[in-house]
């Protein structure tokens, strides 16, 4: 095989992969052709880059805030140890409490990857909506406001569920605090016991923030559905 | 334009920054953006000025051929490191490797940058085509120092690191040889009547390696491969101790 065959084959592998990042690309038409143009040029170097999805972080925010809860929720087991309060909060409630934060870390996980992949930018899903707007591209307007629309509703859910986990590591630090305050300083068990019971009540409620975005976000598709009928009849 | 330039200063100011971002694939997009500009900015200013010893055309032609062979080179040696570094026990994902071989690169061609007005100003004051060669090579060896810093940091503590690292050295420097050699010549007398793009392809970087030992041992043969096609008539039955960066008439 010569060099002038070499370079027709990279070329042609070079074609493909210039399509592949310009369809999957993010952002305006003007980036996504010159990611294209990189893809062409150098594809063994810049496809790997652009079309592989970004990782999960390693330490994210949400596996930090599981871990801070996880840890708080250790010391208010062991400050409960021995103490009036081991029945309200034994090792077997506490395991059952992990699961769901560890349920609740996975489906923040599940989100991220979600959000990672190319064409999933809530910034670059509504610069889209903007563009074929101006374009007075109808059909495709509506597909792109269809999109946009569920991007947003992927982030408010990954949102809410993030915030759900700080609420929840915010009480099991006061839990601890309460206990060891109860233990050495006699404090009423009522004060332990509303927050042992709010604290079921968030860890019930991780799984259902999910829902509860869903009944918000029917409101909202409703709203963008009507804009997406009318950017068009504005041109 | 902003973030590229947060990340040329990151890839110029901290390397190790850069590499433990290649290894955690954070933001790699901007990062390798950002690697290949500055590799491309540098090497085809640093070519230009290479070529500038001849002028015309050549100024063009180095300009374009030294980035050139510095991303053919990459393109070779990447995912060979890939492989070397999961065989030694450090694995490393393909895109955190291509971005750390980029960001090294990078940093190599702003190194590049930076020496540029150094070569063009002892050109300027008339240095010789053997100083300027030299030069010239002492500043790619330099650069070539700047990119293996990142390498290195990219690698981490740990078993078979510099194993690995002289493993990355070699394969780098075997393609790098090769494909510069193919697009030679870069550095031209200013007496040659005219340049070619590229020379024929004849011969290749090692044989031409040991014809230049050889030449320096003082040992002569006959006209090699790799040697300039209209030199022997105009020197005779001359054999030549070129290297790969030289071209034109003696």
């Amino acid at each position: 095989m010569s060099l002038l065959d070499l370079l027709a084959l990279y070329a042609v592998v070079g074609a493909g992969c210039a399509v592949v990042v310009y369809r999957r690309g993010r952002g305006g038409r003007a980036r996504r052709v010159a990611s294209a143009g990189l893809g062409l040029a150098l594809w063994p170097l810049w496809a790997p880059v652009v079309l592989i999805p970004d990782p999960i972080p390693r330490a994210s925010s949400a596996r930090r805030g599981v871990a801070r809860v996880e840890a708080e929720l250790e010391q208010a087991l062991r400050a409960a140890e021995g103490s009036a309060f081991e029945v309200l909060l034994s090792r077997a409630s506490a395991e059952r409490i992990r699961d769901e934060l560890r349920q609740a870390h996975a489906r923040l996980s599940e989100l991220d990857v979600v959000l990672a992949q190319p064409g999933f930018d809530l910034d670059e899903a509504d610069a889209r909506v903007a563009e074929l707007a101006q374009g007075g591209h109808r059909r495709a307007l509506r597909s792109a406001v269809l999109h946009r629309d569920n991007v947003a509703r992927i982030a408010s859910l990954r949102a809410r569920q993030h915030r759900a986990l700080d609420e929840l590591a915010e009480l099991v630090g006061a839990l601890r605090s309460q206990l060891v305050l109860a233990r050495y300083a006699g404090s009423a068990p009522e004060g332990v016991g509303g927050i042992v019971a709010e604290l079921w009540a968030r860890v019930e409620g991780l799984g259902e923030a999910m829902e509860a975005v869903e009944a918000v976000d029917v409101a909202h598709s409703a709203h963008s559905a009507q804009v997406a009928h009318s950017a068009p009849r504005a041109e | 334009m902003a973030p590229i330039a947060d990340e040329l200063a990151t890839i110029l100011r901290d390397p190790a920054g850069a590499a433990r971002r290649c290894l955690d694939e954070d933001r790699l997009r901007s990062l390798t953006l950002a690697a290949l500009l500055a590799l491309a900015f540098g090497a085809v200013v640093f070519g230009a000025v290479v070529g500038s010893y001849r002028g015309g055309i050549q100024l063009l032609f180095a300009g374009v051929k030294f980035p050139l062979s510095m991303v053919a080179a990459l393109v070779l040696s990447v995912p060979a490191f890939h492989g070397v570094a999961a065989a030694l026990g450090r694995p490393v994902s393909l895109r955190a490797m291509i971005t750390l071989a980029l960001v090294a690169a990078g940093r190599a061609g702003l190194a590049l940058l930076a020496f540029a007005p150094v070569l063009w100003l002892a050109m300027d004051l008339g240095v010789g085509y053997h100083g300027a060669a030299l030069a010239a090579v002492l500043a790619y060896a330099l650069a070539g120092v700047a990119a293996l810093g990142v390498l290195l940091r990219g690698l981490r503590a740990g078993r078979h690191r510099i194993t690995t690292g002289l493993a990355f050295v070699a394969i780098f420097l075997a393609a790098s040889g090769q494909t510069s050699w193919i697009l030679r010549p870069y550095l031209v007398r200013p007496q040659s009547a005219e340049v070619p793009f590229v020379r024929s392809l004849e011969g290749d970087f090692l044989g031409a390696t040991a014809v230049s030992l050889r030449s320096s041992l003082g040992i002569y043969g006959r006209r090699d491969a790799w040697h300039d096609d209209a030199a022997p008539a105009r020197e005779g039955a001359g054999v030549v101790p070129l290297g790969p960066w030289s071209g034109g008439p003696r």
